[in-house]
């Protein structure tokens, strides 16, 4: 990494539209999220939409949830609390029932 | 927004089990090591090899029904990441008091033999305690490392 380079700063942000607002992601219908390099430094801290998209698809329990991807209620207990922070597959598996990608459902800060 | 309100989240199977487990190894080898106290430097083994024998009987009923227990009102489940995640740290912690427990209790057993000048087979009963201390202690701080992640911000 180059002196004085800030970790943090964004790379890759797509141009805004006129208005200024990020452009739709084709297909998904999600307005993509700036990708800022991460502080190795600091703490990975994820946090999760689980729960509202739980809701959001028929008020779907956690045990529903957690026998769709093959854990226990309590894992995803954890998961939604972001108490645990799950695999890459279970993301994956977790993000495949609520038919969205993995940063539908994750976020990183 | 939703009404639709979550029932609390009751312990897992596993969890369960940790707790069962940590419980009844604290109070059989809590009688075990209260009794090798009692009976001190044993030169003749005979009531120490009653006492473990006693004790080896105990560990396995209690073992027994506490799992029959659990696994008749709770759900028995499959292990999964969470479960795996959790027992990987806690045999980590274990190992660690395994290897370092024996600097500090053979010592103290050799001590305590030399202290009470005990004779015949006496100092080698008591290094065997010890080398069994090391064992409880890093069962113990397994399945209560287990007990601490399980229960972590909850």
């Amino acid at each position: 990494m180059a002196k004085g380079t800030d970790p943090t700063r964004s790379v890759g942000v797509p141009e805004a539209e006129s208005t200024g607002r990020r452009p739709v992601e084709p297909g998904t219908g999600q307005r993509p999220v700036p990708h800022r390099a991460l502080d190795p430094r600091k703490p990975l801290v994820v946090t999760n939409h689980i729960r509202r998209m739980r809701f959001e698809k028929g008020e779907m329990t956690q045990q529903e949830l957690a026998d769709l991807v093959g854990v226990t209620r309590q894992t995803i207990n954890a998961i939604e609390g972001a108490k645990y922070i799950p695999t890459l597959e279970l993301a994956f598996r977790i993000s495949r029932v609520f038919g969205v990608g993995v940063e539908g459902v994750f976020e990183v800060g | 927004m939703s009404t639709h309100v979550e029932p609390s989240v009751p312990l897992s199977y596993r969890e369960k089990l940790a707790w069962v487990t940590l419980v009844v190894s604290l109070v059989v080898y809590g009688m075990y090591f209260g009794g090798v106290l009692f009976v001190g430097p044993d030169p003749q083994i005979g009531a120490t090899l009653g006492l473990f024998i006693g004790t080896v009987v105990a560990l396995v009923v209690g073992m027994a029904v506490s799992h029959a227990v659990v696994a008749v009102s709770t759900p028995v489940e499959r292990k999964d990441e969470r479960d795996a995640a959790v027992e990987l740290v806690s045999y980590r912690n274990a190992y660690w008091v395994l290897v370092s427990s024996p600097w500090f209790t053979l010592p103290a057993a050799l001590s305590w033999a030399g202290a009470s000048s005990t004779t015949g087979a006496g100092p080698f009963v008591l290094v065997g305690h010890a080398l069994f201390a090391c064992l409880v202690l890093s069962e113990v701080t397994k399945l209560a490392t287990q007990v601490v992640l399980y229960r972590r911000r909850e």
